[in-house]
């Protein structure tokens, strides 16, 4: 059994997203971070160092994260990299999950590529109602601050899931139906304590 | 967005099903996608649910289901990490399901 090459592109294309240099994170800092989201979601111990509590806690309990320990985090490594963070462990967790689900081997992770964080972060954006900087409420924006885990997390949602653009459609066609979607969509949800 | 799938294809629904594994959510292939969730995110053995999913919608279908599971595995991890709110109109139309499936028990 295989993947189709609509996942199997994306997932290639999120390995080499993962291995270069971030915004805040080197190519190595964020295979780190992977290495870590890994261990915690089979029962490692959540480690001390702020990157790896965020990446640890990200994957394996996010219910449980509140506003003073995103604040407390923040206040070590700062908004953009907690973000960057969440971005790198939430992706990850998209093609574990979906590899865990049909029973496919996980994903060598990646060997990181030289260079420089990129520094591309937006300086404009202040937090209001959510507990990071955020340009509007929506989950779309969420990652905002750091543009390229925004444009990261679009870019997977499509093969995974529907382009931004096709979930105005309600009858949106696929191989399976949208209704089948969402129905599986707000069952993970539920099972993950997560109001969307 | 179920809601409204539900609406424009026609398909039937009962939304309890969500929450109470005990109802049908009368969608095809309803329950063999609930138990394939469930058995995704319950970290133990999925041979057999996937063995009945892909027995109703090809593994085609099946793969389907694993990407949706892995979008809102990675959604879900970041509206909680970045505590994503609610808008107030966002609340006003979901009031009558958030009552029905009691989801107001989680933050929002």
């Amino acid at each position: 059994m295989t993947l189709p090459s609509q996942l199997t592109d994306a997932f290639a294309e999120e390995w080499q997203r993962l291995a270069k240099p971030g915004a805040t994170l080197d190519g190595a800092g964020r295979v780190e971070v992977a290495v870590t989201a890994r261990a915690a979601y089979a029962g490692a111990a959540t480690p001390e160092e702020p990157v790896h509590q965020a990446a640890s806690t990200i994957s394996a309990s996010p219910a449980s994260i509140r506003e003073a320990w995103v604040e407390g985090i923040a206040s070590e490594i700062g908004y953009p990299t907690y973000v960057e963070v969440a971005g790198v462990v939430a992706r990850l967790t998209a093609v574990d999950t979906v590899h865990r689900a049909l029973g496919l081997e996980l994903m060598a992770l990646p060997q990181p590529e030289p260079g420089e964080p990129t520094g591309e972060v937006d300086p404009d954006l202040r937090k209001t109602s959510a507990w990071v900087p955020m340009k509007a409420a929506s989950v779309v924006y969420a990652l905002g601050i750091v543009p390229a885990e925004m444009r990261a997390q679009e870019i997977m949602s499509g093969p995974l899931y529907m382009t931004y653009e096709a979930m105005d459609d309600p009858a949106h066609p696929g191989v399976i139906t949208r209704a089948q979607k969402e129905l599986v969509a707000s069952r993970t949800s539920a099972i993950n304590e997560c109001f969307y | 967005m179920l809601r409204e799938s539900a609406a424009a294809t026609s398909i039937p629904l009962d939304a309890r099903a969500i929450t109470d594994p005990s109802i049908d959510p009368l969608v095809p292939a309803g329950r063999s996608l609930l138990a394939f969730v469930d058995a995704a995110l319950s970290g133990e053995d999925l041979s057999g649910t996937r063995a009945n999913l892909a027995a109703e919608l090809g593994w085609d279908g099946t793969v389907a289901a694993a990407a949706v599971i892995g979008n809102f595995e990675m959604m879900n991890r970041i509206a909680d990490a970045i505590g994503m709110p609610v808008s107030p109109g966002g609340l006003a139309r979901t009031e009558e399901w958030r009552a029905l499936l009691g989801l107001d028990r989680f933050r929002h």
